[in-house]
C-alpha cells in the first residue's frame, strides 16, 4: 500500500504546473524524464489496482500478454514525434499522456510481469532495445527537426538518450543470458 | 486464455484506431507535415503586409500577385543551412530558363532577422548570389507583426537559438499567383525544384 502512495505522490508532483512546465521545456527532460517517471508512477500504483480489480485482471490478462501488448502500443504511440508536439499544444493530448503512461502502460505491465515467463520478458526487453535503437538512429542522424517545439540540438540529445536506454537494456539482457539469476532469489520472493 | 485473445484483439483494434486517427491515416508523423498538408488545403491568400527589398524599394507584398514565387526564409548571419539553401536556390535560378517565363516567376529570399538584416546587409548578401534585385529579390519585413503574418501564412517556424542564431524551416516554398502555397520543396533537390517550377509555371503560361 505504501508503494501506491509513493506512486500517487509522484504522479501528482509531475502534474503540478511548474513541474510540468519545467520538464516540458527541454526535449530530453520531456522524453526521458517526464514520460518514464509517469510510467514509473503507474508501476508503483499498480499493486493497488491489481488487488482492487483482481478478478478483472485475472479474467482479461490471464496470460499477461494483453498487458504487455497494451504497454507496447502506448510506448509506441509516444514515440511518434507528432504525439509529443501535440501534448504541448493540445490539452486533451496532454491529459492523455498523464492517463496513458501510468494507467495504460505502467499498471498493465506490472500486472503482466508476474504472469509472463522469462522468455516473454526477454523478448519484450529485446523489442524495446530494438525500438530505442531505431529511435536513437533516427533522432541523432535526422537533419531536420521532427518536433516543431524543440531545437535540433535537443533532438540529438534525445537520440543519445535513446541510445543509452537501448544500451542498458542490451547489457541487462546479456547479463541475464550469461548468469544464473535464480541463485540470487529464493522462490518465495518472486 | 480465450478471453486473453479477445482482450488482445480489442487492444490492437483500439491501438490501431489511436494511431490511425493521430497520424491521419498512417501518413503524418510530425506536426510539420500536418501543417503543410493543412496549408495546402486551406489555400492562404496573399498576406497584407509591406516589404522592402535589397535595392531599398518598399511595396506591399501583393505586388507579386499574378506571379509564381519561389521563396526561402533566411537570416544573413546564418552559417549553416541558409548559405547552402541560397546556393541551391542560385543553382535553380541559373538552371531555370527564366527568359521562357519572364514575368511569371520571381525568386524571393525573405529575412526574418529584421534587426540585423538591413537593406545594405541584404544587398551585400544578394551580391554573393548574383541576385539582381528584380527576378531574384532579398526581402525584409520591417514590421514585426507583418513578419509574423508572413511566417504564419506559409507555416514557417522560427525559434531563436542562442544570441544570434535561429532555427527555422529550410525549404523552397513555391507560391502560386493567388498567394496560395503550391508546394513545399526539398531545398537539397535542385532538379526536383526545377521540375516542379517547369510543371507549375509552365502550365500557367501555355
Amino acid at each position: 500500500m505504501k508503494q501506491f502512495w509513493y506512486g500517487l505522490v509522484l504522479f501528482l508532483f509531475l502534474a503540478l504546473p511548474p513541474v510540468r512546465h519545467l520538464l516540458e521545456s527541454i526535449m530530453a527532460f520531456h522524453m526521458h524524464m517526464q514520460m518514464p517517471l509517469l510510467f514509473v508512477s503507474g508501476l508503483l500504483m499498480a499493486p493497488f489496482f491489481m488487488k482492487r480489480f483482481k478478478n478483472f485482471f485475472d479474467q482479461w490478462n490471464g496470460s499477461g500478454l494483453p498487458g504487455v501488448i497494451l504497454f507496447l502500443v502506448i510506448v509506441l504511440y509516444w514515440m511518434v514525434p507528432k504525439a509529443m508536439d501535440e501534448s504541448l499544444e493540445i490539452m486533451a493530448v496532454e491529459a492523455f499522456k498523464f492517463i496513458s503512461l501510468p494507467f495504460l502502460a505502467g499498471v498493465p505491465l506490472r500486472d503482466s510481469w508476474v504472469r509472463i515467463g522469462k522468455a516473454t520478458e526477454s523478448v519484450l526487453l529485446l523489442a524495446l532495445a530494438i525500438l530505442f535503437s531505431i529511435m536513437a538512429y533516427l533522432y541523432i542522424l535526422f537533419e531536420s527537426t521532427l518536433c516543431n517545439n524543440y531545437l535540433l540540438v535537443d533532438q540529438k540529445t534525445v537520440g543519445w538518450g535513446f541510445a543509452f536506454f537501448s544500451l542498458c537494456l542490451i547489457l541487462y539482457l546479456v547479463l541475464t543470458l550469461f548468469t544464473d539469476q535464480s541463485q540470487y532469489y529464493d522462490e518465495a520472493s518472486t | 486464455m480465450k478471453k486473453d485473445i479477445i482482450s488482445i484483439i480489442v487492444i490492437l483494434l483500439l491501438g490501431g484506431l489511436l494511431f490511425y486517427i493521430s497520424t491521419d491515416g498512417f501518413r503524418i508523423y510530425t506536426i510539420e507535415a500536418e501543417r503543410i498538408e493543412s496549408l495546402k488545403s486551406e489555400k492562404p491568400e496573399f498576406p497584407d503586409v509591406d516589404v522592402v527589398d535589397n535595392t531599398g524599394r518598399a511595396y506591399p507584398f501583393d505586388e507579386f500577385q499574378g506571379k509564381y514565387i519561389l521563396m526561402t526564409f533566411i537570416y544573413t548571419s546564418c552559417e549553416t543551412a541558409c548559405p547552402m539553401m541560397e546556393a541551391n536556390m542560385k543553382a535553380v535560378y541559373d538552371t531555370f530558363d527564366a527568359s521562357a517565363y519572364g514575368d511569371d516567376l520571381v525568386f524571393l529570399s525573405t529575412s526574418f532577422d529584421t534587426e540585423r538584416d538591413t537593406v545594405e546587409v541584404l544587398d551585400r548578401y544578394a551580391d554573393y548570389f548574383d541576385a539582381d534585385g528584380e527576378t531574384w529579390r532579398m526581402l525584409r519585413v520591417p514590421e514585426a507583426r507583418d513578419l509574423d503574418t508572413v511566417l504564419d501564412t506559409y507555416g514557417v517556424t522560427v525559434i531563436p537559438e542562442g544570441d544570434a542564431d535561429y532555427q527555422h524551416n529550410t525549404s523552397f516554398y513555391l507560391i502560386g499567383p493567388d498567394g496560395s502555397l503550391v508546394e513545399v520543396l526539398d531545398y537539397r533537390d535542385i532538379d526536383g525544384a526545377v521540375q516542379a517550377l517547369d510543371r507549375h509555371v509552365g502550365e500557367g503560361t501555355s
